[in-house]
């Protein structure tokens, strides 16, 4: 099994006529994704590589029965595109747009906490359960479908790298999500390590963080009391200098809080394997997954 | 983009070498060459160049690395790309 998404999957696309949303569609229709539908207001009635646009979600979730969004609406209007799929009852909402504002973030969670959705990113590359089903924008090809690994990630680039590595020691993935650099988001580490510990395909985790919050030091915690999978971690950031922002919006130390440091020691406190050698990341968990 | 990126970097008289290390998603490997090759171009760097490139459209970013006669060093992944600049500048 997968988490989150599988081969039934129906997904819909907000923002599929714009450039992004155009190119990601067509790799994600190549992977074997069902997209069966396209949001963008203006162009309903009309058709991207022969999937239908509609303007509005609920006219998409309507025609196509359509329960996944993936969302390249710019900015400014992301907020709104994530409510208006939250509200046509789709249950899961990937929103890979980076540069939503915080203020528009927070209305958004507000809004969220009210309905059974779930909210993947934004600024995230997305979600992918390999040979199945990918619905964001990482390439498809350096995965290897049927598990053991299951892989989370606040970075997109890191998520590939740590995909890659696993692939090419033959350890390959049952689901790796990217959940975005951003200060407010939706699904958060624990709540993928939550899903993760249910999952049967699954037997181990790479868990990999950055600087900035305390989403690691939390999920340590949970990983201490709650988890039974062993997990492997990364964080990203040992020499990034305090109070500069390193690429992503939620990656700032602060104050003295937020450091790698003080994450990697949470880890270790939390039981989780550290590897500290992005470069050996693979052969380090071929080593630790084997026990 | 890459070309700014350049610029800034050798601004600073201690650099003796730039390592690219890109795993392309949203990022397109093709985009990303083709902006390396017009920032040597531009800024007539003279420095060892080490380029670690793999993801979205790969194989059209490695030709247009591969064709631009431009004495770019290429690694196979991070490790190589590590290793490689570390020893063109020590």
């Amino acid at each position: 099994m997968s988490i989150f998404v599988n081969s039934g999957t129906r997904v819909l696309v907000q923002g599929i006529t714009g450039r992004e949303g155009q190119f990601h569609t067509r790799q994600c229709v190549a992977y074997g994704t069902r997209i069966v539908a396209g949001v963008t207001p203006g162009k309903g009635g009309t058709e991207m590589d022969g999937i239908p646009v509609f303007d509005t979600v609920q006219a998409a979730v309507d025609a196509t029965a359509a329960d996944c969004s993936m969302v390249f609406v710019p900015p400014a209007y992301a907020a709104d595109a994530i409510m208006e799929a939250a509200d046509a009852g789709v249950n899961l909402i990937v929103t890979i747009t980076e540069g939503i504002p915080v203020v528009d973030m927070a209305r958004v969670k507000a809004f969220l906490a009210r309905k059974a959705c779930r909210l993947i990113g934004p600024n995230c590359p997305g979600i992918i359960s390999p040979g199945r089903c990918k619905v964001g924008i990482m390439p498809g090809d350096i995965h290897l479908p049927g598990g053991p690994v299951g892989v989370i990630s606040r970075s997109g680039t890191l998520t590939y790298e740590v995909v890659h590595q696993l692939t090419r020691q033959g350890l390959g993935q049952s689901t790796c999500i990217g959940i975005g650099g951003d200060p407010v988001s939706g699904t958060s580490f624990i709540d993928c390590l939550e899903a993760f510990e249910g999952d049967e395909e699954t037997r181990a985790v790479v868990m990999v963080g950055e600087i900035g919050g305390t989403a690691e030091e939390a999920a340590s915690e949970f990983i201490k009391t709650r988890m039974t999978k062993p997990v492997v971690g990364f964080v990203a950031g040992l020499t990034a200098p305090p109070g500069r922002r390193m690429g992503h919006a939620g990656a700032i130390i602060s104050g003295g809080s937020g450091t790698a440091q003080a994450k990697v020691a949470a880890m270790k406190a939390g039981g989780i394997h550290v590897c500290e050698n992005l470069g050996v990341l693979g052969e380090f968990c071929v080593e630790v997954f084997k026990g | 983009m890459v070309e700014n990126g350049f610029r800034i970097i050798l601004k600073d008289p201690a650099v003796k070498g730039i390592l690219v290390n890109i795993f392309g998603g949203i990022l397109r490997c093709d985009v990303l060459a083709t902006g390396l090759v017009q920032a040597a171009r531009k800024t007539g760097i003279t420095l060892p160049v080490v380029i670690r490139m793999e993801g979205t459209n790969v194989e059209e970013g490695r030709k247009i690395l591969a064709d631009s006669g431009l004495s770019l060093i290429t690694a196979l992944d991070l490790k190589d790309a590590a290793g490689k600049v570390a020893r063109l500048v020590s």
